[in-house]
């Protein structure tokens, strides 16, 4: 007989599933020993179940009524925040094991529990405190917290009360890990992982998880990974981080609990210029204007005696070694991420069409606008084609009113063209799904018909990475012939009152780094995927060079007036030199 | 005589005391920052501080930036402020003087002081077209400053005793020019005085310009002395603020003391 | 002659008034129709907005009214007392006076966060209250004061406080309403001191609010800007009535 299992769990004598049944779910069990299967109890009208655990001699069950859904009030933080929550009519309930009798749980909105020890921990909302933490016996007994957000399942690992779980978008990709206390804040733990299901995630007490995930986002090969997790939350304070950007990259926490505080300009200098004790690190990006400044100034803790430090810069790509090391030796920023735009094509596509990408603007240009005439699924926009241009300018000149300059600008006014350059968010689409193995007939087409799309975070870039039928070519290179690249760097904060705790975070970090795969900043070939479309981003990266931007203030509206015909080459070229010399002089 | 003594002594430390509280409050939230910044000007860097003595000086006096905007503080200072003073003198001497009617106007005159900058600039962003000349940014001094010119210079009208003028009459002299002069030299200490903080305040306009232009980088007759020092504390570059500062300061006291000097011989 | 200097001074007001008009106007239209929309957006809205407003008076308040009891006995003891370095330690106070707030900004910060007063209200009342530029200004009217009247109390009385209080404040009572309207002007126009060393949205001033206007939902902008305008507007009528008595050249006793 077969049947149709949603999901199991087992205790020392039974294995228990839940087994669709016309509209309803069926419990039953099957003693291992024995192999005898036993009816326990029907679950009618149930859409769905998503988790059964069993504990003593009850077994609870997660499910879904979808046509109970209510709607919900959000929860109001004190800061004024909205938290919402979406009903989906779930439900749960224990069922005695040996009666077989069915009770239903008085919570209103659970979202999911775990079985730890003798304990069924749920977790769910109700308007007046946001989510929290409860024993299933004690309902009333609330711990709330509202830093994990929506969760799909979590399991306690370990016997220190940490938990794993599978969360909400903004952990994507990690694996994020905290404790049921309704205080603790949350650590990325791993990285690079992708459950989906609520039944992904598994954890014993001592110490392991193990997961079902795969290689990236979008890959339909599934695998099953396990991971220690024994002593990976490091205790203590919350490392404090202060930018004067939001940065999208979340910095790999390595274990500790990272508080990322965003200020002003003025903030920033104010704090860093104060000697404030009350920050531990500062996360810079190398087109932020005074990355360069804050180089020269010596003002951050100089990471070089710092375990692992130096090892993770050799293992990097030369020139990002090079970018965070000053005049005299001292290396006082940890690159944590680099990022280079790029175009991702399909070969075939692109050469039955006739024309190839190339690393020179003009031909680049050429190739878009031979592009335009022939097909509409492409993807190019022209503001980074600009940005890299122009910052590949100025890393090598202090002055507008040269030859090269002018030439470089009559070029790329053509840009402006809006027939030529345009952008298509179908293709990223459609080459997202047909990665992850999801039967979409639109997409598809389009995917077939697909001549190249840009590219412009990395972490687009990795999650193609197994694609077959595309291949990475940069976008049109700078005056050195190298690619223009971002990078976004931690400092340390010399007076910061948690310093040893910091550095042991840095050398946390820099350690993790070093074995990162597909990280586009270590030079070892071999720790990237075997695919031509990794090989040539693993080039793409190699050939890059990290320019410590001046502020866009400066040139980038008048630029745009220029392309806009608003005002002359020649007035841009007196305006832009003009406050390009007093930035440079003051 | 002895009691004479003591009583005098006795009032001078009296006299002395009323000073005390605004000391002790001015010395830790003023003095001790000023000391601050003239220790941090002396120094190569807010994270080495090592000594460098008067190189930032030099650095800061050489610094073309630092000339221009110097250039540019000087000349606001020059040509707007006896505008505004003078403007503002007429418009007193018609409100102290004048009918019942003019003085209810004197509300219009105060209004500009208080009103927010964020939605200021707006306006007159609206009414010049955004116009990179100089001129949007007097004219928006002359008009906010005018209030606190106008309020100073009434009082001071208002306070001059009839008794003095009366006193006079008696003495016997042509009415109108004594009148005159007698007022003027009434009026004098408090005529330098708004000249002063007019001056104060011109360096206050910083916060309308930067909204105005949208720029650190404002066009190059706009390039004042907080330009300069906000650019380079934005830079994390303190040293050439701190260093511009004093330099300031040290421009400042001696305007002052020029000041000083001529209301004396103006005295006499 | 005196209808052609109303007609001209008329003319004159009118033409400061007008960009406070245009901000008038600009409050109660939306989107080029008139409409109370964006009084709407502001009093419903904007939670943030009316903490802010009540920061915003009660600290300009407090800075003034201990402004005054600090200044006014220091002015005196500037104008009576007789010791030496009298004059350079007056010209300090003015030169502490000029000193541009970029400058300042880092080493208040410093010192206030050595004080643990950042993220404080007194971290904002505190330095406003000892500002030299009340000293100055009171000082300068303190030298108007005639002295025959300070002898003649003196041979009364040997207290500062009672002198003070029956001859000297009665005197400059138009110059201290004056000073009053100035010092809260001040402090309610001050915008970089909230924002920097205040954290929580609800310690900050108004002034802030306009500043970050754009972060909020509707157009707040004109609206808070009128209402802005509205507690100087009526500190200024209620010592009007005593400002226009003065006017009358002379009140004494």
């Amino acid at each position: 007989m077969l049947y149709d299992v949603k999901c199991i769990c087992a205790d020392k004598h039974n294995i228990y599933a839940a087994i669709n049944d016309n509209g309803g779910f069926l419990i039953c069990s099957v003693n291992i020993n024995s192999g005898a299967a036993d009816r326990i109890c029907e679950l009618k009208k149930l859409d769905n179940i998503e988790k059964i655990g069993v504990c003593g001699d009850k077994l609870y069950w997660l499910g879904e009524h979808r046509s109970e859904a209510k709607p919900v009030d959000p929860f109001m933080t004190e800061e004024g925040v909205s938290v919402y929550f979406e009903d989906t009519g779930k439900k749960m309930g224990s069922i005695d094991l040996l009666s077989g009798e069915n009770v239903f749980s008085e919570t209103e909105f659970p979202v999911t529990f775990s079985v730890s020890g003798e304990n069924i921990k749920i977790y769910a909302f109700d308007s007046e405190g946001g989510y929290y933490f409860a024993d299933y016996g004690e309902p009333s007994a609330k711990n709330y917290t509202n830093k994990l957000g929506m969760l799909t399942s979590f399991e306690f690992y370990g016997n220190r009360g940490e938990l794993a779980f599978i969360g909400a978008n903004d952990f994507q990709g990690d694996l994020p890990v905290s404790k049921a206390d309704g205080e603790s804040g949350v650590i990325r733990v791993v990285n690079d992982v992708y459950p989906f299901f609520a039944s992904d995630l598994c954890a014993s007490e001592t110490g392991y998880v193990w997961l079902k995930t795969a290689d990236s986002a979008m890959s339909s090969e599934k695998l099953i990974k396990r991971y220690d997790l024994n002593n990976t939350i490091v205790s203590g304070s919350p490392i404090r981080i202060i930018s004067s950007q939001y940065f999208t990259e979340q910095t790999f926490s390595a274990g500790s609990e990272i508080q990322m505080n965003q200020l002003s300009g003025e903030g920033f200098a104010l704090t860093v210029l104060s000697l404030d004790k009350s920050y531990d690190a500062a996360m810079i990006g190398s087109d932020q204007g005074i990355a360069n400044d804050i180089k020269e100034k010596g003002s951050f803790y100089p990471l070089n005696d710092v375990p692992g430090v130096s090892e993770y810069l050799d293992r990097c790509f030369p020139y990002i070694k090079e970018a965070v090391t000053d005049s005299e030796g001292n290396i006082c920023m940890l690159p944590i991420a680099v990022e280079i735009p790029l175009v991702a094509y399909n070969e075939k596509n692109c050469a039955e069409n006739g024309f190839a990408l190339s690393k020179e603007l003009e031909p680049f240009i050429q190739a878009v606008k031979q592009a335009s005439a022939v097909s509409e699924y492409y993807d190019c926009g022209s503001y980074w084609l600009t940005q890299t241009q122009l910052i590949g300018y100025l890393s090598e000149n202090q002055s507008f009113d040269t030859e090269k300059f002018r030439s470089l600008a009559l070029l790329l006014k053509e840009r402006c063209s809006e027939e030529i350059f345009k952008s298509n968010f179908e293709l990223y689409s459609a080459l997202m799904t047909v990665q992850s193995g999801a039967e979409d007939r639109y997409y598809r087409a389009i995917y077939e018909k697909t001549l190249f799309t840009q590219l412009l975070y990395r972490f687009q870039q990795t999650a193609l990475i197994n694609d077959e039928n595309l291949r990475a070519a940069p976008m049109p290179l700078s005056g050195k012939g190298k690619s223009v690249a971002v990078c976004t760097f931690l400092c340390v904060n010399p007076y910061s009152d948690r310093l040893s705790e910091t550095l042991g975070f840095i050398e946390n970090t820099a350690e993790s780094m070093s074995s990162r795969r597909n990280s586009c900043m270590l030079a070892d070939l071999s720790t990237y995927e075997n695919t031509p479309f990794a090989r040539d981003l693993y080039s793409i990266y190699e050939n890059g060079e990290i320019c410590f931007q001046i502020p866009s203030e400066i040139y980038a509206d008048d630029f745009e007036r220029y392309c806009a015909d608003e005002i002359t080459l020649d007035a841009f070229i007196a305006e832009g030199d003009r406050k390009l010399s007093a930035y440079l002089n003051e | 005589m002895k009691n004479k003594l003591r009583k005098h002594f006795k009032w001078n430390t009296k006299c002395k005391l009323c000073l005390l509280p605004s000391l002790i409050g001015t010395s830790v939230f003023f003095v001790v920052p000023y000391i601050r910044v003239l220790y941090y000007s002396l120094i190569d860097n807010q994270f080495r501080r090592n000594f460098v003595w008067l190189d930032n000086y030099i650095k800061t006096l050489t610094n073309e930036y630092f000339l221009l905007s110097l250039k540019n503080s000087l000349l606001l200072i020059v040509t707007a402020v006896p505008i505004l003073v003078m403007l503002a003198l007429i418009i007193s001497l018609a409100l102290s003087y004048g009918i019942r009617w003019v003085r209810k106007t004197r509300v219009a005159f105060i209004l500009p002081m208080v009103i927010p900058t964020a939605s200021i600039v707006l306006i007159w962003r609206g009414v010049f077209a955004d116009s990179s000349a100089v001129l949007p940014i007097y004219l928006l001094f002359i008009w906010k400053n005018i209030g606190i010119c106008v309020v100073l210079l009434t009082a001071a009208f208002t306070s001059i005793e009839s008794s003095v003028y009366e006193a006079a009459r008696l003495d016997g002299a042509g009415s109108f020019i004594l009148h005159t002069k007698i007022t003027i030299s009434m009026i004098a200490p408090t005529v330098f005085f708004t000249v002063l903080l007019s001056i104060v305040n011109s360096f206050k306009i910083f916060k309308e310009s930067y909204l105005y232009y949208g720029t650190n980088y404002p066009p190059d007759h706009s390039y004042t002395l907080q330009y300069y020092m906000n650019n380079n504390f934005l830079k994390l570059d303190y040293q050439s603020l701190a260093a511009s500062a004093v330099l300031t300061s040290i421009l400042v006291f001696g305007i002052v003391m020029a000041g000083m000097a001529i209301q004396r011989r103006f005295d006499r | 002659m005196r209808k052609v200097n109303a007609v001209i001074f008329t003319v004159l007001a009118l033409i400061f008034i007008l960009p406070v008009a245009a901000t008038a106007v600009m409050s109660f239209s939306s989107e080029g129709t008139p409409s109370l929309q964006g009084y709407v957006d502001l009093l419903f809205d904007c939670f943030v907005f009316y903490p802010m407003f009540w920061n915003s008076v009660l600290y300009a308040a407090a800075i003034t009214i201990a402004q005054l009891v600090v200044i006014i006995p220091c002015a005196f003891g500037f104008s009576q007392a007789k010791f030496k370095g009298k004059g350079a330690l007056f010209v300090f106070y003015i030169i502490l006076m000029m000193m541009p707030l970029q400058v300042t900004i880092l080493p208040n910060y410093i010192g206030l966060r050595d004080m643990g007063l950042i993220n404080t209200p007194w971290g904002i009342i505190l330095p406003m209250i000892f500002s030299p530029f009340g000293v100055v200004v009171m000082r300068q009217y303190m030298k108007s004061i005639d002295n025959s009247v300070i002898e003649a109390a003196r041979l009364e009385t040997d207290s500062v406080f009672r002198i003070l209080i029956t001859s000297v404040i009665p005197q400059l009572r138009v110059c201290i309403f004056a000073v009053v309207l100035f010092v809260f002007a001040d402090c309610w126009n001050m915008v970089e001191q909230p924002m920097l060393f205040l954290k929580d949205d609800s310690l900050k001033t108004l002034s802030v609010f306009i500043a970050n206007a754009q972060d909020y939902t509707g157009a707040v902008l004109f609206p808070a800007a009128v209402i802005f305008l509205i507690p100087v507007l009526i500190l200024y009528f209620f010592f009007n009535e005593n400002l226009e008595k003065g006017l009358t050249l002379g009140d004494l006793s």
